[in-house]
């Protein structure tokens, strides 16, 4: 059986291509030279090293901003599946004037260029009287992960027969019963879902730490920061790990959500 | 612990919106009754059984189970259980899970709770499928379910929201005899949803008809097939032939005047005399003669006979070109078409309803029928 292209087929396949490479080429680039035994970007490749990988763990610095990172996006991911699960159980429970409205404000958030999140965040902070540090990116995330976390439930809670909520009461079922025993277990993997994409988005947030952090330094600020003063191998690799933690978290959520459609 | 079911509901009203759809209900179903709420769809019926079981909220009026005023209390609080049209079987939790899932509400000891379920799940004759899915079972399978979840908790009062529409024709034949069997069986009420009239017929001790956010008719089956309230219940329950006419009192008989000729029936109603009224008269309950009989002269032709399996129909045309249904069980003559015929009826067959304040006919004038007549 031969196959015949038309000409608009291959150009189609053509700057789809393009598209491909400009998206991925760069990423390729950056796992490529993290194992580069030369320190100065070129190609092609002098050799293949681990030796980057090896600075990367030796930098306390690095692996301090890391930690700061993996603490922050945990103890943010928590709060936020704290307050986003039963705010959007809430949301779907309830009948209300104005949940229309609030539905397209939920995921305003998530809209809004993070400079502006940043700076309203710090302004309201400031007038609480919270200072910048830790406790402030940790609000921070928390806030902007929850415009991730609500919607997100919220979507599969409104797929969700609303007919369970009802056979679980009519059956004597208070609400708490009703929310542990039948809707959770009916969302449990796109709440699941949602905190793994909620730690991959807070592990790589600039905006928001940036108006936030003071002297308190995640690992995307400084790497930001080390950038400034040349280009190290530390960061291709660092970056490659990062990259390899998002693509798992991201194919993982992904296959989660697909099987709970179902 | 003897067991009541008695609902009461005073002075119902609900708006959906600017949408009246329940209108001053006042209506009281009987402890260990089966009693179908029939109309079409849009008329309120599944909006009252959803008032009973607390899914919905009261605009005005209250709600009574036997003594108790319920229509303030949470769902979770009513001693009363739901069938679902979809069945709303929880989907994470196979089949003993989900008959257990309400006596595990009431934190019933582990034994009970297994002896409760396995008793409703022979009653449903669902024994061997404890451990299914509902993703692995058929809608018939299912819906059995849902029926074990809810009579496994015993309360005196089962509201069904049309669980048979989605089930094919003749797995819903048979579930209608089996829940008629299980409701005996429980002597539990049952409150019934259904736009299918046949379904009511067959399962209800009595049939509440409604149209239009109001209760047209309360009544056995019986009652409501022969004696129609209204123009409604009539055309709704079973085929019928509506004649508009002008009345006039004859003794205890009713003299019809209307624009296919003149008929009688019987004056059960207080009609009185130049009253517009609408006489409903059953396809079966139609007569034909040769010659006009006594007290009748509706001459007519028959246009077109049908054969329906057990049935034979004919359509006959009328002076006025209304058509009109006549049905005979096979077997029996029906004259062929184009046959001029008589059309009279026994006068207690014909239903006379007043027509509410609204005259279909400003005026009817007397048909000249001596071209027919000869």
């Amino acid at each position: 059986m031969s196959k015949k292209f038309s000409g608009s087929t291959v150009l189609v396949i053509i700057l789809a291509v393009c598209g491909f490479l400009f998206l991925y080429l760069p990423v390729v680039v950056v796992v490529m030279y993290s194992f580069n035994t030369d320190a100065i970007s070129s190609f092609p490749m002098s050799g293949f090293t681990l030796k980057w990988y090896k600075a990367m763990f030796a930098n306390t610095e690095l692996i301090k901003s890391l930690r700061n990172s993996l603490i922050v996006a945990f103890i943010g991911t928590g709060l936020a599946i704290l307050i986003g699960v039963p705010g959007a159980y809430g949301m779907y429970k309830l009948k209300f004037p104005g949940k229309k409205a609030l539905e397209k404000m939920v995921i305003l958030p998530m809209m809004l260029p993070g400079i502006i999140t940043g700076i309203t965040i710090l302004s309201f902070l400031q007038l609480v009287g919270v200072v910048q540090g830790a406790f402030a990116v940790v609000l921070g995330h928390t806030t902007f992960l929850l415009g991730t976390v609500l919607p997100q439930v919220y979507t599969r809670l409104r797929q969700l027969d609303r007919n369970l909520l009802e056979a679980s009461q009519d059956l004597g079922a208070g609400g708490a019963q009703t929310f542990f025993h039948v809707i959770l277990p009916n969302i449990k993997t796109s709440v699941f879902g949602a905190a793994l994409l909620s730690i991959t988005l807070s592990l790589d947030e600039i905006p928001v730490t940036f108006f936030l952090n003071g002297v308190f330094t995640t690992l995307p600020i400084k790497i930001y920061g080390m950038t400034r003063n040349g280009f190290t191998p530390e960061i291709n690799a660092i970056c490659s790990l990062i990259l390899l933690a998002s693509v798992a978290a991201v194919i993982i959520s992904n296959k989660l959500s697909a099987k709970e459609a179902v | 612990m003897e067991k009541k079911g008695a609902i009461t509901l005073k002075n119902i009203n609900k708006y959906y919106g600017k949408n009246h759809v329940l209108k001053d209900l006042d209506f009281e179903i009987r402890p260990g009754e089966f009693l179908s709420l029939l109309g079409p769809s849009g008329c309120g019926k599944t909006t009252i059984l959803r008032l009973i079981a607390g899914l919905e909220y009261l605009d005005s009026g209250e709600i009574y189970m036997d003594e108790d005023r319920i229509d303030r209390l949470e769902p979770y609080k009513r001693n009363l259980n739901t069938v679902f049209q979809n069945y709303a079987l929880f989907p994470h939790m196979d089949v003993y899970k989900n008959i257990a899932y309400g006596l595990k509400a009431k934190w019933l000891g582990h034994k009970e709770i297994d002896r409760r379920v396995k008793e409703a799940i022979s009653m449903v004759k669902l024994e061997g499928f404890e451990k299914r899915q509902p993703s692995q079972m058929s809608g018939g399978q299912k819906q059995r379910v849902s029926i074990a979840r809810a009579i496994v908790n015993q309360a005196p009062v089962l509201l069904l929201d049309e669980p048979l529409t989605a089930l094919d024709l003749k797995l819903r034949k048979e579930m209608r005899f089996e829940l008629r069997r299980l409701q005996k069986q429980l002597g539990i009420t049952f409150i019934f949803v259904t736009h299918d009239q046949e379904e009511a017929i067959v399962m209800s001790d009595r049939i509440a008809v409604m149209n239009g956010g109001r209760i047209e008719q309360v009544g056995t089956p019986e009652e409501i097939y022969s004696h129609p309230a209204s123009q409604f219940v009539a055309e709704f329950i079973g085929e019928t032939n509506v004649f508009e006419a002008v009345a006039a009192v004859d003794g205890s008989e009713l003299r019809l005047r209307m624009e296919s000729g003149t008929a009688s029936a019987l004056n059960i109603k207080g009609v009185s005399d130049n009253e517009f009224v609408n006489c409903s008269v059953r396809p079966d309950a139609i007569r034909l003669s040769e010659t006009p009989v006594e007290g009748f002269n509706i001459p007519g032709v028959v246009s077109e006979c049908i054969f329906s399996g057990s049935f034979e129909k004919a359509i006959i045309r009328l002076v006025n070109d209304k058509e009109i249904k006549y049905t005979r069980l096979s077997g029996s003559k029906i004259p062929e078409p184009g046959t001029k015929v008589y059309v009279y009826w026994d006068k207690c067959d014909a239903e006379i309803m007043k027509t509410e304040g609204h005259i279909v006919h400003s005026q009817i004038e007397e048909v000249d029928l001596s071209a027919w007549n000869n």
